[in-house]
């Protein structure tokens, strides 16, 4: 009787434990931990990482990427260049949205287009593209001002609505602030991607269901995802630690190595593609928030080698970044076309050099400025900037910080009101190529559209328009690392370090962590 | 008594035109909302094409004229951040912040109160130097370390209660409460003692100071040379006259407590208007930030209202006509 009792139950546990994983393979529910919550379900009213990561799993784009990040086809099948400046895309017949509207080529033109609307976030992915032309109903033609050689890089972003559904529901445009009424897309999402949109609850609870009758065959088991908005870094993590999470994808610097030791979880990390850096006032000939009557010493780049040698990556690495940060001397991640390891190592560290430097600039007591920092925008910003203000002050200089909200900060670098600001920078579409056009040429928008330093060298300016222009990939690569050589000598940026990207998850979760922030639901297991 | 009510009604009206005024002043230094709308990557061209459709690039006289006369026909405009009617927003997170603040004051009265009148008649006892010693660790604890505390010990050590939200709820005719299920109430439970603590720790020391001035009054030594039995002198005598001054805080507090709910909510991401505000404040969104104040003044203002009113009815003396100037005087 014993016996057979103990077996019985062995049986029962077995069986217990047998209908548990299957039931776990068949539907496994993945709690998703972040920060901030995506403001709004309208594809192209917010372009933030996590706003795009939530997006993903209910809208498609016409192009994606697989696990090597090569491009791969999404709503497109296949693409082709049909003039330098005309790109083809076949568009993948029978897919149908959530609401049950076939897609077609009409809704490609309707998205595109919209992405350009003025309060669309999302325009300078299209800005290239001059018109869309429907073909057939599973053919369209982007044609371009000028060559775009990415433009299937910059489609990657644009995810695809309804026309019909969107011009049922008065959301022609990403943003309406004029008419006073609920933009039917701040809460509603009708898309053709994996995961449908079933409960919305801005900073609470958003709920997804796995798409039965999605496209292709998704690699991954998850059948329904919960997204909770956690904004009290300490409670995201014990959330996590208590299991009422799976998965926290924006780990504070601070809890990553207590996390680090909890058997039940796991931490994975990568460098991210964004890198923080510093920019001067490269225009007035006197510094606006400097020494009065001092000229503006920044423009001589023996200045800006001086800064970036009184800076002691290593310890703010270590201690304010808690080796989160992968210093770096190029304003570009590995992983992107245009990197060079050999630009990537750092001036030395070397405090007898950055004052020797300013001696030679006719600067030996260094001079007085302000630095203007963001204290809710980037990992630590504010510590970074406060231990760099000091390293700066070592050397000569007497550096004034001014921190602020990003609410404030952006605005006042908008209007280039500032003699030295932090930065960060996140090169999209794994190309060198925006970084380099927006943030070195010459501002004429979009080009140079985010050099806030109003640095401009005509030669420079050639340089990366040669690049650019170029349609060969193999020479426009050449170019671009040239480029990318002569605007890192130069130093018009100070680049301190990529931010590391960290992701923990429970033990049974496997999440392939993207470079780009990106968590591509369609790749999670959950075992 | 009309008279007093409609009185207190315009000054409740000035100072909500004063509030509405400064919160307008306050937040154009807080920042600009564009960044919220089109991220801190935008071009030019698209700033000015949303400036002038917001009306942001208007004389701020203008803008706040045109703000005001919204607000008065009750058009508080949209959230830049969440794209939806700010009214809609509101009404969404009122209850929450209302189902904790009522669970935190309940939790305070049924506790403080009690323990007040327990401490002040057994002042000498060790019980009640040791609960006034508690109470002024309760007063001093910042309520983000309580929350923070609380989650350590219950959600991540003994794995008693959720950490975060408000767990499953239910729609009752536009009112989302947390009360008719168990996940509800088991996610209340940590922020309303977080939020109580300190109400409780205030109400016990308040009660305690009142009956103490109350014990030594001479109608307490009559009562008791009638020969009324301690019951009687302590419940009826005593402790009626002691709460006027306990109704009038635990009125004001309760306005103070979803006022300031702000640290309680963001802790425990609780979605109810002070983690509503909070978010709204990094992103500047002015249109949610005015609303919130408008309503909080609201809700200080009506709650001092009630609280006079109720002074009429505790205290029979003040029913006098005019008897609530003379009683304050």
């Amino acid at each position: 009787m014993r016996g057979t009792g103990l077996t019985g139950a062995r049986l029962g546990a077995a069986l217990l434990a047998a209908t548990i994983t299957a039931g776990a393979a068949e539907a496994a529910t993945l709690r998703v931990g972040v920060q901030a919550d995506a403001g709004t379900m309208d594809p192209q009213a917010q372009n933030i990482q996590t706003t795009l990561t939530l997006h993903a799993m209910v809208f498609d784009a016409l192009v994606t990427r697989d696990r090597q990040l090569k491009l791969a086809p999404g709503l497109a099948t296949r693409w082709e260049l049909v003039n330098p400046t005309t790109w083809r895309f076949h568009l993948r017949p029978g897919v149908r949205f959530h609401g049950g509207e076939a897609f077609g080529a009409d809704d490609v033109k309707f998205s595109i287009e919209r992405a350009k609307a003025a309060s669309s976030q999302f325009q300078i992915f299209v800005a290239k593209i001059k018109e869309v032309v429907v073909v057939d109903d599973l053919t369209v033609d982007l044609v371009t001002d000028g060559p775009d050689p990415l433009v299937p890089d910059k489609l990657t972003y644009i995810f695809v609505m309804d026309r019909g559904w969107a011009e049922q529901h008065s959301v022609r445009e990403p943003q309406n602030l004029r008419t006073r009424q609920e933009t039917h897309t701040a809460l509603n999402a009708n898309g053709t991607g994996p995961f449908i949109l079933r409960t919305r609850e801005p900073d609470s609870r958003t709920v997804l269901e796995r798409n039965g009758s999605y496209w292709t065959p998704i690699e991954g088991n998850v059948t329904r995802v919960e997204w909770r908005p956690i904004a009290n870094d300490p409670t995201r993590i014990s959330a996590l630690l208590s299991r009422e999470l799976d998965l926290v994808i924006d780990v504070p610097t601070q809890d990553v190595a207590r996390l680090q030791r909890d058997q039940n979880l796991r931490v994975e990390r990568a460098d991210e593609f964004r890198t923080i850096f510093f920019g001067f006032d490269l225009k007035n000939e006197q510094l606006k928030y400097g020494q009065p009557g001092g000229g503006n010493p920044f423009r001589d780049r023996r200045v800006r080698e001086a800064v970036s040698r009184a800076i002691d990556i290593a310890s703010i690495q270590r201690a304010t970044m808690r080796g989160l940060a992968t210093p770096t001397g190029q304003l570009l991640a590995p992983g992107n076309v245009g990197y060079d390891p050999a630009l990537d190592a750092r001036l030395p560290y070397d405090q007898a050099a950055a004052r020797r430097l300013l001696q030679e600039a006719g600067v030996p007591q260094g001079f007085a400025f302000t630095l203007d920092c963001p204290n809710d925008r980037y990992v630590n910003d504010e510590q970074v900037c406060q231990a760099v203000t000091a390293m700066l002050n070592q050397v000569g200089f007497n550096v004034s910080l001014n921190l602020m909200p990003r609410a404030r900060y952006f605005p006042k670098l908008w209007e280039r009101d500032t003699s030295m600001f932090m930065m960060g920078f996140n090169s999209p579409y794994f190309d060198g190529m925006y970084a380099l056009e927006t943030l070195h040429m010459t501002r004429a928008d979009p080009e140079g559209i985010f050099n806030y330093s109003l640095y401009s060298n005509p030669e420079i300016d050639a340089m990366i328009r040669a690049a650019r222009d170029e349609t060969d990939l193999a020479r426009r690569e050449t170019l671009m690392k040239a480029a990318w050589k002569r605007v890192t000598e130069e130093r018009i940026y100070i680049p301190l370090y990529h931010q590391v990207l960290v992701w923990a998850m429970r033990t049974n979760v496997v999440a392939p962590l993207r470079p780009d922030n990106w968590l591509e639901i369609r790749w999670v297991k959950v075992n | 008594m009309i008279a007093y009510v409609l009185s207190r009604l315009w000054q409740a009206a000035l100072v909500m035109l004063v509030v509405i005024g400064l919160a307008f002043v306050l937040f154009t230094y807080l920042g600009d909302p564009v960044v919220g709308i089109l991220g801190a990557d935008s071009s030019e061209a698209a700033r000015a094409a949303i400036r002038s459709e917001l009306g942001l690039d208007r004389p701020m006289p203008v803008q706040f004229l045109d703000y005001l006369g919204r607000v008065l026909s009750g058009d508080f405009g949209v959230s830049y951040r969440l794209g939806r009617p700010v009214d809609v927003i509101l009404a969404e997170r009122v209850p929450a912040t209302v189902e904790l603040a009522l669970a935190g004051m309940a939790l305070a009265l049924l506790l403080g109160i009690p323990l007040g009148i327990l401490t002040a008649l057994r002042r000498r006892s060790a019980g009640a130097q040791a609960l006034l010693g508690v109470s002024l660790l309760g007063i001093s604890v910042p309520s983000f370390f309580m929350g923070v505390l609380l989650i350590w010990l219950f959600s991540v050590t003994f794995d008693l209660l959720p950490s975060f939200g408000r767990g499953e709820t239910v729609d009752l005719w536009g009112w989302s409460t947390g009360l008719l299920t168990l996940s509800g109430w088991r996610s209340l439970i940590l922020p309303a003692i977080t939020i109580a603590v300190f109400q409780i720790a205030m109400m016990m020391r308040l009660v305690r100071a009142e009956m103490l001035e109350v014990l030594r009054k001479d109608f307490i030594r009559f009562a008791r040379a009638r020969g009324l039995s301690d019951r009687a002198v302590h419940l009826r005598h005593a402790l009626r006259n002691t709460l006027v001054p306990v109704v009038t805080i635990a009125g004001l507090q309760l306005g103070s407590v979803i006022g300031f709910a702000v640290i309680t909510e963001s802790v425990f991401q609780w979605p109810g208007l002070g983690l509503l505000f909070l978010q709204s404040v990094a992103a500047a969104d002015v249109p949610v930030m005015s609303a919130y104040l408008v309503l909080i003044a609201a809700v200080f203002v009506t709650i001092n209202l009630v609280v006079d009113l109720l002074y009429l009815w505790i205290d029979p003396r003040l029913r006098a006509d005019g008897g609530l100037e003379a009683a304050r005087r």
